[in-house]
């Protein structure tokens, strides 16, 4: 049987929600979880106070109403299912390193920072940082998977490592900021500034964008590798249009001010039948 | 605070010859006393060991450069945070934990006194804000004064003698640790910092002169050394001397200690400063050659400056050897200047046991221990943070108490590196705990000329540590049973009891007043603070403190 819990009443400063987690939760009663304390502020805050419980404690974990003074949701999981029924607050699945998330709602800022594994699937907007490193970490996402249905804030996948960041609609400015390696898609398109600092990681933009003076124009291919990222996506639940999988796509190579191994993934537009070979 | 009777354990008090005796330590009024009455509260200490509160005599925990480090790595310390209690502030943990958690910390660990090794004297004012918010012990500072320009200047007009006109070099000194509060002189790199910040150069032989002024490092440590040692402070000149880590520096670290032939002197983390080889090429262990020297020398101390395996935070004054870390690391790194008075460098650093180097630096160190005749002239310190945070003390004296443990460690450092040490050659020698007893009270306190400190006679200040004498002495001396700091109990078995801000220890001697007339218009060209501000005159920051005069020679 899930355990769900419901929010009542908004709580009275933002909570950190880290430890509320199915493996810590594991065959907890509904009236022992309702006494657990988190953090609300600098105050202890009782779960029963803000949060109807029921059920009992197993691999789902279902959270409802509108979460988004509640920071940390699935923080930190290695497995099972955190479902979110409504809008979260930030660092949504930070550093968690297996299992799934699926917020049915806005997420807020850090949502999958830093994390190492997993699943997190945000069925609206994402805030800044997403998959981001926090501040001082050279490295942010190291693995794992993030699906956005909607935007994604500033600097969505800064300092990513390794891993795939895919959104359906744009990315604010300063996507792939630092990045070391891994995959930022931006259905929508990636906003300006994208890539400053990147290293090896690649990001991908299926509308028409101006890269950064740091990156050079280096071939019009068909990335075969993307294929099977897009698909990924695809099945993820993003609506990911053929075109894409049969285009062909502009490769920028930078950010020539680091190392310069990386790149920017521009659709093109055109089938292959149709470019000049 | 009330009388106390520790009774049963056994004490190790070096400096008054007590060496594991079973007696009782009576506390009274901050104070060890030699009786106290029959209502007095009991400490039952059987089986423990008990010793003088710990004193550091070169760490690194507050000011400037300190506050850099805690910004540059905050990922670091949000792994460590430590929550308010109704006894104690909120903080953060890490390799440089904020003011409160350094206090709580070192007061955890047994310490009861810690001195800061390097404040630049313009951040005076910091320095001693953060030291006010350290709790738990008593702490000081040294100034630097290696690479200022107004001393360089002072040295330039006298050709850089004491005496004659340099009879202003000795006024200055004192002028300078009455305006700040600082307790004693710290010379680091002399020269080569001020080298660093006219063009990135540095100095790499004492009779190297700096542009601009004429003087060379020979001359900064025979003015400002000199000056020291005819001041009589109570601590001597603290020197960081130049060529750190470079191969070769040996000569250059026994060509310091020559100048300052016949006058006192204390060499900061010595480990880095004996090295062999060829400049350029790969570092040689020179410690015994280093060590002989302190044997025919009395007048010469130092603390060892022992790098951990693992994470680091080196900051410097030491500029220029900032530079140098920052190109083999390639990550981030802090570089500041403190206007015409030093230069500073912090880079993150790991020290990694299969790394030629970073063994050999390992290894070096524990000759410096393991091969050192007389433990009241080699002391213990990590050069926290730079060689590994104080809380890996514990690991250090196990390193040194157990033959076996540090057996087991050599094997797993890089091979090679410990071959070119001395540790393989049947090196046994375990530090007993009167020795530990020394390399980290007695001789501290003795060479910081804190006479309250570092022992248990009548009369010295009620620091005391009690441990379990545990066999796993790392476990021992990580967890002490008992801190009792100024005659209160601090920490019981691990947890804090108490909370105290600690005290402040300021150095003073007597200068010409006529010095003012002197120093103004060289700040007046040279500084942004008018000569008129830079003294801290806050009461807040300067009071209460005890003051340990200087005996002039």
């Amino acid at each position: 049987m899930t355990l769900t819990l419901t929010l009542q009443t908004q709580p009275p400063a933002r909570v950190r929600a880290d430890g509320l987690i199915p493996e810590r939760l594991h065959g907890l009663a509904a009236s022992d979880v309702a006494r657990l304390t988190v953090r609300c502020g600098r105050q202890p805050l009782t779960l029963g106070d803000v949060f109807e419980v029921s059920g009992t404690g197993d691999e789902q974990l279902v959270l409802a109403g509108d979460l988004r003074r509640v920071d940390g949701i699935g923080g930190s999981m290695s497995r099972g299912r955190v479902l979110v029924e409504g809008p979260c607050g930030d660092h949504a699945g930070t550093r968690m390193s297996g299992g799934e998330i699926v917020v049915r709602g806005d997420a807020g800022a850090w949502a999958g920072a830093e994390m190492a594994g997993g699943l997190l699937r945000i069925f609206g907007n994402a805030g800044a940082r997403l998959g981001g490193a926090y501040p001082g970490a050279r490295a942010g996402m190291t693995g794992g998977e993030i699906v956005v249905a909607g935007e994604a804030g500033e600097e969505a996948g800064a300092g990513m490592r390794r891993g795939l960041v895919a959104v359906g609609a744009r990315t604010e400015s300063g996507a792939g900021l630092r990045m070391l390696a891994g995959t930022v898609i931006a259905l929508g398109g990636i906003g300006p500034e994208a890539g400053l600092g990147n290293k090896r990681g690649s990001l991908v933009s299926a509308e028409v964008v101006e890269p950064l003076p740091g990156y050079g124009f280096a071939a019009r291919f068909r990335p075969p590798a993307l294929g099977m990222q897009l698909r990924r996506a695809r099945e993820l639940g993003l609506s990911v249009d053929d075109a894409l999988l049969e285009g062909t796509w502009a490769r920028w190579s930078g950010d020539r001010t680091e190392l310069g191994r990386g790149e920017i993934l521009i659709f093109d537009g055109r089938k292959p039948d149709d470019s000049r070979r | 605070m009330t009388a106390i009777r520790i009774t049963g354990g056994k004490v190790h008090d070096p400096a008054n010859g007590v060496d594991g005796e079973v007696r009782d330590v009576c506390l009274q009024d901050g104070k060890v006393v030699a009786e106290v009455g029959p209502d007095a509260g009991r400490i039952d200490a059987r089986g423990m060991v008990v010793m003088p509160g710990g004193v550091d005599i070169h760490a690194h925990i507050a000011g400037p450069k300190v506050n850099a480090a805690r910004k540059l790595s905050p990922e670091e310390r949000r792994e460590d945070p430590m929550d308010r209690t109704d006894l104690l502030r909120s903080g953060t943990g890490g390799l440089v934990p904020s003011t409160f958690v350094t206090g709580y910390r070192y007061s955890l660990l047994g310490y009861t006194t810690v001195v800061e090794a390097a404040a630049p004297p313009l951040a005076a004012r910091h320095v001693l804000s953060e030291l006010r918010d350290t709790p738990m012990i008593d702490k000081a500072f040294l100034i630097l004064m290696g690479n200022n320009q107004v001393l360089f200047e002072l040295m330039r007009q006298s050709g850089g003698a004491v005496g004659a006109g340099g009879r202003w070099i000795k006024d200055a000194v004192a002028w300078w640790l009455e305006a700040t509060g600082g307790y004693g002189v710290k010379l680091v790199n002399p020269g080569g910092v001020e080298a660093f910040k006219q063009d990135n150069g540095n100095v790499h032989s004492l009779d190297q002169a700096v542009a601009g002024f004429g003087v060379t490092p020979r001359q900064v440590l025979e003015a400002i050394g000199g000056a020291v040692h005819e001041l009589g402070l109570a601590h001597p000149v603290h020197i960081h001397a130049n060529n750190l880590g470079v191969p070769g520096n040996a000569d250059t670290t026994l060509d310091t200690m020559r100048t300052l032939s016949g006058r006192q002197a204390h060499f900061a983390h010595l480990q880095f400063h004996c090295y062999g080889g060829k400049p350029g090429g790969q570092i040689r262990s020179r410690a015994p050659e280093l060590l002989e020297y302190l044997s025919s020398h009395p007048e010469v101390t130092a603390d060892v400056g022992q790098v951990m395996f693992g994470p680091a935070v080196t900051m410097t004054a030491d500029a220029p050897v900032s530079t140098v870390l920052r190109d083999l690391g390639g990550g981030k790194w802090i570089n500041h200047d403190t206007e015409v008075e030093t230069g500073c460098g912090i880079v993150p650093y790991t020290y990694r046991a299969r790394n030629y180097v970073h063994a050999l630096q390992w290894g070096i160190g524990l000759e410096l221990f393991l091969l050192g005749q007389n433990p009241w002239q080699v002391m213990l310190s990590t050069d926290h943070p730079n060689g590994g945070s104080f809380l890996s003390y514990p690991k250090l004296i196990r390193l040194l108490m157990d033959r076996a443990f540090r057996e087991d460690q050599m094997g797993r450092a890089n091979q090679r590196a410990i071959g070119r040490t001395a540790l393989p050659d049947g090196l046994d020698r375990e530090y007993t705990l009167n020795e530990i007893a020394i390399i980290t009270r007695a001789a501290p306190a003795r060479r910081l000329g804190l006479r309250d400190k570092g022992h248990l006679g009548v009369g010295a200040d009620a620091d005391v540590t009690i441990y379990h004498d545990r066999a796993d002495r790392e476990e021992m001396f990580a967890i002490p049973r008992y801190v009792i700091k100024g005659g209160d109990l601090a920490v019981e078995d691990g947890e804090l009891r108490h909370s105290d801000d600690g005290l402040l220890l300021s150095s003073r001697a007597a200068f010409d007043p006529e010095v003012s007339r002197v120093l103004a218009p060289l700040f007046g060209e040279r500084y942004t603070v008018a000569f008129e501000h830079y003294p801290v005159r806050d009461a807040a920051l300067r009071e209460p403190a005890r003051i340990v005069e200087a005996t002039a020679r």
